[in-house]
């Protein structure tokens, strides 16, 4: 199961990636050709697959407490990058149809890009410490690995 | 408090619930301890208020609260109980948490889990199975939970039981993948044989659509040919667009008078798509309602089609294609049409203003420059907006009070002069303002763009008066004064809701985000199914966070209710934005039979499932989605 989370956790990863390589794709086109919408679909059907994924491989492969609550936030944050939209709306009375953006609006609907930048990190490290404890077994880290796993067992 | 403010309030009282009651859960503080009391009052307030939110929802429609009170609602409240019982137990023994605590609060995070799962992915109405596969999921991972903490070293049960729900998950998404596959109710029920595709069969005699057509004789009053093509057209600021046309960018203007017999003839030159034209607003005979794949095949390169109506209705409408619609009305295919009365004179200045945007520039008519009119103080002007673009336009007139004259072609009953008042006119949708001109200048401007506007000057060369931002906006429920036709306030004889949403759905064109009306996309929502001669009631709930602008075909809807408010006037409309968290119940008279197609005029929501049918009883089509032809109506 550790090898598998390990797959899931690096398939999250290049998923992110490849929603910031859409998410450029989308600014550099024309509107009419719809091109935002593969950033639309992968964030709102992959992304999230992936991420409960994680999460449910994690808890599974005993990934220990800090990695799975680690996938919990990656899914918290994910979910606020849609919420922080519909909150944008609220708060400035701004939608789709409105040329003009308030500065504020701007500069909310900002942090869509450096919360991106955050899950960017955050499945990153779920990753790498996923790939420790499936495919690495020098002492040192099976020992770590298995700490946590202990604790995680042991914890009631 | 709006509706959309308590879903964002449930939404986040679930996540923050299912994290506290997941933290609960795999604590190993000892409870006497501030941060697992503290944690554990955090989940027990948070499931209180989000089901407290729930009841709040539920107070606006059912609609909005119906999955989460017959799903994660219960669960959440009997998780709530459990762990009550068994925390104060181990609050009285100290120590750490029993075992029977930490799975009441798995419990309570698997159904907080839910509560998030439920109305962001299955959404309303839920089925009767699907309800019961909610409460069973979480049932069954709170199982889970309580055999791999009682039974630490055995995880032979607990792969057992993954594999079953990885199973149970596998099975639905292949049903639903075949589920889409399958015929809507539509379609259902007619061999290839009969020679219909489509229809409701109860009644007889059983009439085709393209029997549902003027059969007149008389001589065409308004007869032109429009010829769809492919054209490059260089914009007034200079801006090269690839358009496609119906002859002239935003036209022809069609122009009739009530009464006259008009006859056109669509010729597609080069549009490989297809084109057709839909006579926006305009109660046409069902035949010549110009749907692709439903009231006719779409018309391909070097083929023809003739439409033929008697103008009975006058107002202000538009046509647009409706083959490939969210592809070729955005990049051209519409253009203007006016009946005029035949007992009134027209206003002396009478200007029709298509609202589109290319490329991002918003166009006025045919230009992307300011639209300015010289007007000799003191004339009578009447300005017929038309939406032809996805989402709303608001527009703000200053330099002058003025009268809403009509909407959707229907004129208002003793309209009122207003004045610094914004319009929202859903996309679609017309609304005509009237006004004489004043000294000064009247300027009317797009919140769409800062540099086009349209304007009326008293001489050449003045400049038009600077924007004033508007101090409300135009209320169509307080507008106007007159009686509700008196069907109106008899029982109906259909009743239909409409639950709008968006939800991951296999459609047509594969997965995808889709928007959803009763959680189905389009062909598989239910049609309403009514017979000629019936009053309809259709109340249709917005659960999305997105404007919804509905359009029935072939018939206007009168107003009966928006959120509870009843309108001062008869206000009958056929493209209203139904805003988030909005419940608007509106009424219609079966009075013109055919199969009509009743969608979001966002065409890109219609394109991804928001389309649904106002089927009559005995009325059948020859067509079909799809098919030689390659009829794609959005």
């Amino acid at each position: 199961m550790r090898k598998v989370f390990s797959i899931v956790s690096i398939l999250a990863v290049l998923a992110v990636v490849l929603q910031f390589y859409f998410a450029g794709v989308g600014h550099f086109s024309i509107p009419e050709d719809g091109l935002f919408g593969i950033h639309g679909n992968n964030g709102r059907i992959v992304l999230p697959v992936l991420f409960i994924l994680s999460l449910i491989t994690a808890a599974i492969a005993r990934a220990g407490k800090g990695t799975i609550w680690l996938t919990v936030v990656a899914i918290l944050l994910l979910a606020f990058q849609t919420v922080l939209f519909i909150l944008t709306g609220t708060i400035f009375n701004v939608g789709p149809e409105s040329a003009e953006v308030p500065l504020g609006a701007s500069l909310m609907l900002g942090l869509h890009a450096l919360n991106g930048v955050a899950i960017l990190v955050i499945t990153s490290i779920i990753a790498r410490r996923a790939w420790v404890m499936a495919w690495r077994s020098t002492p040192a880290v099976a020992t770590d690995a298995g700490r946590t796993d202990a604790t995680a067992t042991t914890s009631p | 408090m709006s509706a959309t403010a308590l879903q964002l309030i449930a939404l986040a009282l679930g996540l923050g619930s299912a994290v506290c009651w997941g933290a609960v859960a795999t604590s190993a503080a000892m409870v006497r301890h501030a941060v697992w009391w503290g944690l554990a009052a955090g989940a027990v307030v948070a499931t209180i208020g989000a089901q407290v939110a729930v009841v709040a929802l539920w107070s606006r429609d059912w609609w909005f609260a119906a999955d989460r009170v017959l799903t994660s609602g219960p669960l959440a409240l009997a998780s709530l109980v459990w762990f009550g019982v068994s925390a104060v137990r181990d609050l009285r023994a100290g120590g750490r948490a029993s075992t029977s605590t930490r799975i009441a609060a798995w419990a309570g995070a698997f159904a907080a889990a839910a509560s998030v799962f439920v109305p962001f992915v299955l959404g309303a109405p839920l089925s009767a199975w699907t309800t019961a596969a909610v409460v069973v999921g979480v049932v069954g991972a709170t199982a889970i939970a309580a055999i791999s903490l009682s039974k630490r070293r055995a995880r032979r049960p607990l792969t057992t039981v993954v594999a079953a729900a990885a199973a149970v998950v596998v099975t639905a998404v292949t049903l639903s993948i075949v589920a889409a596959a399958s015929p809507g109710p539509l379609e259902a029920g007619h061999s290839h044989e009969s020679g219909a595709r489509q229809g409701i069969v109860g009644a007889t005699p059983i009439t085709s659509v393209t029997a549902l057509r003027d059969d007149s004789t008389a001589p065409a009053d308004v007869a032109l040919t429009l010829e769809a093509a492919r054209t490059t057209v260089e914009l007034a600021s200079g801006t090269q667009i690839e358009a496609w046309t119906y002859g002239e960018l935003g036209g022809p203007a069609i122009e009739a008078t009530e009464g006259d017999i008009v006859e056109v003839t669509l010729r597609n030159r080069d549009i490989a798509e297809g084109v057709t034209i839909h006579w926006h607003g305009v109660a046409v005979p069902a035949g010549d309602d110009g749907v692709a794949g439903v009231t006719q095949d779409a018309v391909a390169p070097g083929e023809s089609f003739t439409y033929r109506f008697e103008a009975t209705q006058p107002g202000t409408y538009w046509y647009h294609t409706h083959q490939r619609s969210s592809v070729g009305v955005v990049k051209g295919l519409y253009g203007t049409l006016v009946i005029h009365p035949a007992d009134t004179a027209a206003a002396e200045v009478d200007v029709t203003v298509p609202l589109h945007t290319f490329s991002g520039r918003l166009v006025l008519g045919s230009s992307d420059e300011p639209l300015v009119r010289t007007v000799a103080p003191g004339t009578e002007v009447r300005v017929r907006l038309i939406n032809t673009d996805q989402v709303t336009h608001t527009l703000t007139p200053t330099g002058t009070a003025f009268r809403v004259l009509a909407i959707d072609g229907a004129d208002v009953q003793d309209p009122a002069e207003i004045e610094r008042v914004a319009i929202r006119i859903p996309a679609g949708g017309r609304y005509d303002l009237g006004f004489t001109m004043p000294e000064g200048g009247v300027r009317v401007a797009d919140a769409a763009s800062r540099s086009v506007f349209l304007a009326f000057v008293p001489d050449d060369g003045a400049a038009p008066p600077e924007p004033v931002p508007a101090q409300g906006v135009f209320d169509l429920l307080a507008y106007g004064h007159g009686p509700l036709p008196e069907w109106a306030n008899l029982p109906l004889d259909v009743q239909r809701t409409m639950v709008l949403d968006r939800l991951p759905r296999v459609t047509s064109d594969g997965p995808a985000y889709a928007y959803t009306v009763d959680g189905l996309v389009y062909p598989h929502i239910e049609p309403t199914v009514v017979r000629e001669g019936d009053t309809v009631g259709v109340t249709i709930v917005n659960r999305g966070f997105e404007v919804h602008p509905m359009h029935p075909h072939g018939h206007h809807v009168l107003v009966l209710e928006v959120d509870g408010r009843r309108p001062t006037s008869a206000v009958w409309l056929d493209s209203f934005d139904v805003q988030p968290g909005q419940v608007w119940k509106v009424a219609l008279v079966a009075d013109n039979p055919g199969i009509w197609m009743d969608h979001c005029h966002n065409l890109e929501h219609a394109a991804l499932g928001m389309v649904t049918h106002l089927a009559y009883e005995g009325v059948v089509s020859p067509f079909e989605h799809g098919g030689t032809a390659g009829n794609d109506a959005e």
